[in-house]
């Protein structure tokens, strides 16, 4: 499936769910795609992304967390997994982008990159609800059938040619601690929980 | 594994100093809510506490920055929240810190214990004493060292300066706490 296919099939399934999208292409795309201020971009904590959406999923449990993961984030946090497997939080929807290499850093290598099976690993750290969907239309079969339960959803994307240009920007127009305001006031506006007391912190 | 599981049942502290209480009651006092962490021994009954007690969910994560990462995620959901590890841990979570929380200014309150103290005899925590706390200068992150039981009292304050700084709060265990206080 081509990255583009990618995005707008979980674009269009998009309902306004909390969105943790890791760094680079996940960040990436899902702000040009969607310039949505209530996803969070987390441009730092490299692999820790999938931590991050379960700590948010597990303090909003009345609310869906999307996280847009990537393999390169999965291969710096494998351990990652056997946390989340051990409490699959059931209002975390993990979707892992395999494209098996750096998409951001002009499409390095990763790691065992020809060999590693994301689903079955995510299956044998005991997730219960693992999907593999390569293509547009499995990705949209698997978005259809989501439930009330946990999900890791893994779909290889073929990576794609950027014209090199030393250090690209990434596409969004804030970052720091902007970022963070203007996320925890969505957070509090959608939910009515009150994150930042009266004195602003 | 159903039998190496069970054994791994009898081996929960069976009596727990009572300062380990007075923190687990205090960070309630405070709200906190959701902790996460990977002991050293010096804090297994801390962890152990939390995780037996109703009021808090306790996530045990495979390697520290991942405890970071996940109570920083529940600050957004407008939970209180600790991370709780070990010196040695909490040296892995310096790349977090800086990337996420001193980055982004989101405050984190944090259980470290001190080891390599002058009062901490083992030769493989030699090192974390050395650099840990010139750690928390280094990164600019404000600490408390808790060596009597006393300054227990001063946790609320402290968790509101982690909110009021924007960035982590250290209370550093010491050993004089743990086990003279035992």
């Amino acid at each position: 499936m081509k990255s583009t296919e990618y995005f707008e099939t979980l674009k269009s399934h998009w309902t306004g769910q909390l969105v943790v999208c890791a760094l680079g292409e996940n960040s990436n795309e899902w702000w040009r795609l969607t310039r949505d201020l209530g996803s969070f971009h987390l441009h730092g904590g490299m692999g820790f992304a999938s931590s991050f959406a379960m700590g948010l999923a597990y303090s909003l449990p009345d609310e869906e967390i999307w996280l847009l993961n990537s393999d390169g984030g999965v291969c710096m946090n494998l351990g990652g997994l056997l946390t989340e497997a051990q409490q699959q939080p059931p209002n975390l929807k993990h979707f892992l982008l395999s494209n098996r290499c750096y998409q951001c850093l002009l499409g390095a290598p990763l790691v065992n990159s020809e060999h590693t099976d994301y689903a079955t690993i995510a299956r044998g750290t005991g997730m219960r609800n693992v999907h593999r969907a390569d293509s547009a239309e499995e990705l949209n079969e698997a978005l259809t059938s989501l439930g009330p339960e946990h999900a890791f959803v893994v779909s290889e994307v073929e990576p794609h040619r950027r014209d090199w240009r030393f250090e690209p920007p990434p596409p969004f127009p804030y970052e720091g601690p902007e970022a963070k305001y203007v996320f925890a006031r969505h957070v509090e506006r959608r939910t009515g929980r009150t994150i930042f007391g009266p004195r602003g912190y | 594994m159903d039998h190496i599981l069970e054994s791994r049942s009898h081996m929960t502290t069976p009596t727990v100093p009572p300062v380990y209480r007075a923190l687990v009651d205090t960070s309630k006092e405070i709200g906190i809510s959701l902790t996460a962490g990977l002991p050293d021994d010096w804090v297994a009954p801390l962890l152990d506490l939390f995780d037996a007690d109703p009021d808090v969910t306790n996530i045990r994560v495979a390697r520290e920055p991942e405890a970071v990462a996940i109570c920083t995620g529940g600050f957004f959901g407008g939970v209180k929240t600790a991370a709780i590890m070990g010196a040695t841990g909490f040296l892995t979570t310096i790349s977090e810190l800086t990337t996420i929380n001193l980055k982004y200014e989101i405050p984190l309150f944090m259980f470290v214990s001190l080891r390599g103290s002058i009062q901490d005899h083992q030769a493989f925590q030699e090192i974390q004493g050395r650099f840990l706390t010139r750690q928390f200068e280094a990164l600019g992150l404000p600490y408390l060292v808790l060596d009597e039981l006393e300054k227990v009292r001063l946790l609320p304050d402290a968790y509101v300066h982690s909110r009021v700084q924007k960035r982590p709060f250290i209370v550093g265990l010491s050993k004089a706490l743990l086990i003279e206080n035992a």
